[in-house]
């Protein structure tokens, strides 16, 4: 992103904090995108995701009068919708699980056919994401996804460009042997 | 060099940070390595697979939804303020608005002025007072020009018995009498004029030209 177009969104974003809250809609019009594939790549449910990247510009519209200008919008939202997500992925492990449910509920689910054409739609990418531990697919989405530098993933993640290079490292290691399991990669 | 050395070469050039020397060896590295070359490219396949990816599409009304669940409010009374002054803003004038802006830095010229001049103090000249009185306890003087108080005044006793005191007083006449003890009051022996007091006594009287 350019100088100009960064100057433009913290124009943007001053408008906003004066109480004109429709200029917000152009914020949320250029990252709508990319907030909901990061949010999708997270969850790998696009309910979910679109409840998360909802919520997020939500959060991010609430937060703008401490927004730094000195930062990307863009990065400030990824560091939203991925803490959206983590808080989400949390809760989820927390409810009860599965198996101690069943006692409980009628023997009835979906059949055989639909759970396997409900499996189909599911592209490769996002069955082998969905098996990357948290902190793996997060490095992997923004860098090989959203193809953002070391430098604002740092920022985005609040953590060393050294040490996300090394679970680069690994979570494209996982990544290539997910995927050649599933027999996408030969 | 050895297969962790070439995995470490191989992700430097996924993320971009190997440096042509090393693209080269790596290469040659690969052509020579039928198992390193499938290594690579799985790993490579498996990058591109994730550039490649489709991005889903946020449903149709994705930004009428989020517009409609934020909280509708005005910017704070302490951003208003610091907006006051941090914001640029265009100013728009006429004649009226040109004129009363004018007038009120005439005023503040003005103030600013007054302030600044030094108050006009009147002079004064310090009249020098004594009485003698060895046995005396306390000596005040009391006067016109100080509402004839007894309090205000106090002389101060010398060795020799004499009580002193030097006041500032500016132009004009006074009458005065020396209290002795709080209670006893005295006219002035030496005092170079007199004037009746009208209650059957007299005052000293002390006239300062400046």
């Amino acid at each position: 992103m350019n100088n100009n177009a960064t100057a433009e969104e913290f124009s943007i974003i001053r408008e906003c904090v004066n109480g004109r809250v429709e200029k917000y809609a152009l914020l949320v019009e250029k990252y709508k995108v990319m907030a909901f594939t990061v949010a999708y790549r997270m969850l790998g449910d696009t309910d979910t995701a679109n409840d998360m990247a909802q919520e997020s510009f939500v959060s991010a519209y609430v937060g703008l009068r401490d927004f730094k200008y000195n930062a990307k919008f863009s990065s400030w939202l990824y560091s939203i919708v991925l803490n959206k997500c983590r808080d989400h992925l949390r809760d989820r492990k927390e409810a009860v699980p599965v198996d101690d449910l069943a006692e409980y509920l009628p023997a009835k689910g979906p059949d055989p056919e639909q759970a396997a054409s409900s499996q189909q739609t599911r592209d490769a990418v996002q069955k082998a994401l969905d098996l990357l531990p948290e902190p793996y697919r997060e490095v992997i989405i923004l860098k090989h996804l959203e193809e953002l530098g070391y430098e604002e993933i740092a920022e985005i993640l609040g953590e060393k460009v050294i040490a996300l290079k090394v679970r680069a490292h690994r979570g494209r290691e996982m990544l290539k042997e997910h995927l050649e399991n599933m027999g996408v990669v030969q | 060099m050895n297969r962790d050395k070439d995995r470490e070469a191989m992700h430097r050039m996924l993320d971009g940070d190997a440096s042509p020397e090393e693209q080269k060896v790596l290469n040659e590295r690969i052509e020579a390595d039928p198992a390193l070359k499938e290594e690579f490219i799985k790993l490579a396949g498996a990058v591109r697979m994730m550039k490649e990816s489709k991005r889903p599409v946020p449903p149709p009304f994705f930004t009428a939804e989020v517009m409609g669940k934020l909280p509708r409010r005005g910017p704070s009374l302490v951003q208003r303020f610091r907006d006051l002054f941090s914001d640029s803003r265009v100013l728009r004038w006429n004649m009226s608005t040109a004129a009363a802006t004018a007038g009120m830095v005439v005023i503040a010229i003005i103030v600013v002025v007054l302030l600044q001049r030094e108050p006009q103090r009147e002079p004064t000249i310090t009249v020098k007072m004594s009485y003698s009185s060895p046995k005396a306890q306390s000596v005040a003087v009391a006067g016109n020009f100080n509402k004839w108080s007894a309090d205000t005044h106090r002389m101060r006793k010398q060795s020799n018995g004499i009580w002193t005191i030097a006041i500032p007083l500016r132009a004009g006449t006074y009458t005065y009498q020396f209290v002795v003890d709080g209670r006893t009051w005295i006219v002035d022996p030496r005092a170079g004029i007199m004037q009746d007091d009208g209650f059957g006594s007299r005052n000293g009287v002390v006239r300062v030209n400046i």
